[in-house]
């Protein structure tokens, strides 16, 4: 059966357990799909060989009953995620050959669930970014199209949107500070939850903004997302700042009925001058609600206009004093030129000066 | 408060950043962006708001003063380019 890497989580899940299919068969679906679709720049180190024996064992536990929901699906994981012994450099040049040596909570808990990693996805360097042209590796495309253009699949987490989006795998990891799940996953169509900050750990998370960051799913459906979170959910001992608060099956609570439900549609998220193809998918949102029972308020949040500036001050705040360690990977890398230089019977001078370059390029 | 050229490039040189001449006003701006920002804040009345930490209950959690972790030299030493008897190997910077 060809095109495995289409299923969804659900699907793939209920395929697996029926014995119709094996995890090794998606797994080399998506690789064989990766490898075609190199032009998209979503994978940004492939781990071919990792994701076979991973499937292979995935299948055993399959086979001896009992497996975890997500045993066997191959998932994309960003490059902000370290993961033991495989490139994770967040995109950023600073990191280059940096080969973890543990693995972030969340990779953790899905690689104990059974779950294949393929590959490292592309990213906004350190995270900081909308359109995924900030990364050292370079720009992650939209496997949209509207004409001969590259489009971008947003960001940060842009190479994990293009990968879910052309079925590179069945679901991806993403973090989110201000928007990097949710904005990639609206351009590129797909599900994304940023979830509530202290459901996921951030341990191993490469960090931007420490009380902002949280990691998600971004995947095919909203079932998908729904098993998927919960697997990265609960509260880890690495992480003080994540939260003690039982997880629950959040997939048995998709009953997809809203009826008598009171949905507020905020007037300061409508903003003047907005294109009416947006007020027109606001409308039909509102409609689609309320065909399904729920009751629709206007309401009005009218601090919605703080929040980007009091972004913009925690923001950069945070990140500076996260990323300031990494003036130490940046020492790192001027040995390598001392080093160099050295062999070369050259002065300090010329270390100076190419910091000085180096700088002036940050 | 107003952040001019001149300010500009005292923090570069602080921060250890070169900033070349030309680009000191867009620096200075973007500075004042910000401090704009923190004004626009600073009209808002907080005045009897309890500050909230979190959206939901969370006190930071203890635990056990006790050694968990540890006795993995060659790991943490694993990714370093330059490592001699445990140590990391860093260019001498004060003569």
């Amino acid at each position: 059966m060809s095109d495995l890497n289409k299923l969804t989580i659900a699907e793939a899940r209920d395929k697996l357990r029926a014995k119709e299919i094996t995890s090794v068969e998606i797994t080399k679906s998506c690789l064989d799909a990766i490898d075609a679709a190199d032009a998209l720049g979503a994978y940004v180190h492939k781990t071919p060989e990792l994701a076979i024996a991973a499937a292979k064992a995935a299948d055993a536990r399959i086979g001896a009953g009992d497996a975890p929901d997500m045993c066997g699906i191959p998932l994309g994981i960003k490059d902000l995620f370290c993961t033991q012994g495989v490139d994770s450099q967040a995109a950023s040049g600073i990191l280059k050959g940096f080969k973890p040596e543990y693995e972030s909570t969340v990779s953790q808990k899905l690689k104990d669930a059974g779950t294949v990693m393929l590959g490292k996805l592309n990213m906004d360097e350190f995270a900081m970014g909308s359109s995924n042209e900030t990364s050292v590796y370079g720009d992650a495309v939209n496997p949209w199209k509207v004409d001969d253009r590259n489009l971008t699949p947003g960001g940060s987490s842009g190479g994990s949107a293009s990968a879910v989006a052309a079925d590179l795998c069945l679901a991806a990891t993403g973090t989110d500070t201000g928007g990097s799940i949710r904005q990639p996953a609206a351009f590129t169509g797909i599900v994304g939850i940023k979830p509530t900050y202290g459901r996921c750990s951030r341990w191993g998370i490469v960090a931007f903004a420490s009380s902002l960051d949280q990691a998600g799913p971004m995947t095919k459906s909203v079932r998908d997302a729904a098993i998927m979170l919960e697997i990265m959910c609960g509260h880890d001992a690495k992480d003080s700042t994540s939260a003690d608060i039982s997880v629950p099956n959040f997939e048995a609570m998709l009953t997809g009925d809203i009826r008598g439900k009171k949905i507020g549609i905020p007037k300061e998220y409508r903003m003047d001058g907005m294109p009416s193809e947006i007020e027109t998918l606001w409308q039909n949102g509102t409609e689609m609600l309320r065909d399904a029972g729920a009751e629709i308020v206007d309401i009005s949040l009218p601090h919605t206009k703080y929040a980007l500036p009091a972004y913009y001050v925690i923001a950069p705040a945070e990140a500076s004093s996260n990323l300031a360690r990494m003036t130490v990977c940046v020492l790192e890398t001027v040995q390598h030129w001392v080093q160099a230089m050295a062999s070369r019977n050259c002065t300090k001078k010329p270390v100076q000066k190419d910091l000085d370059q180096r700088f002036s390029a940050a | 408060m107003s952040i001019d050229t001149a300010t500009a490039a005292k923090v570069a040189k602080l921060a250890r950043i070169k900033i070349e001449e030309d680009a000191l006003p867009a620096l200075a701006q973007e500075f004042n962006t910000i401090l704009g920002f923190i004004e626009q804040l600073n009209e808002v009345d907080v005045e009897g708001v309890e500050p909230m930490t979190s959206v939901t209950p969370q006190r930071l959690k203890r635990r056990i003063d006790e050694v968990t972790d540890g006795n993995q030299q060659d790991k943490v030493l694993k990714n370093a380019p330059d490592a001699r008897e445990g140590f990391f190997v860093v260019p001498k910077v004060v003569e």
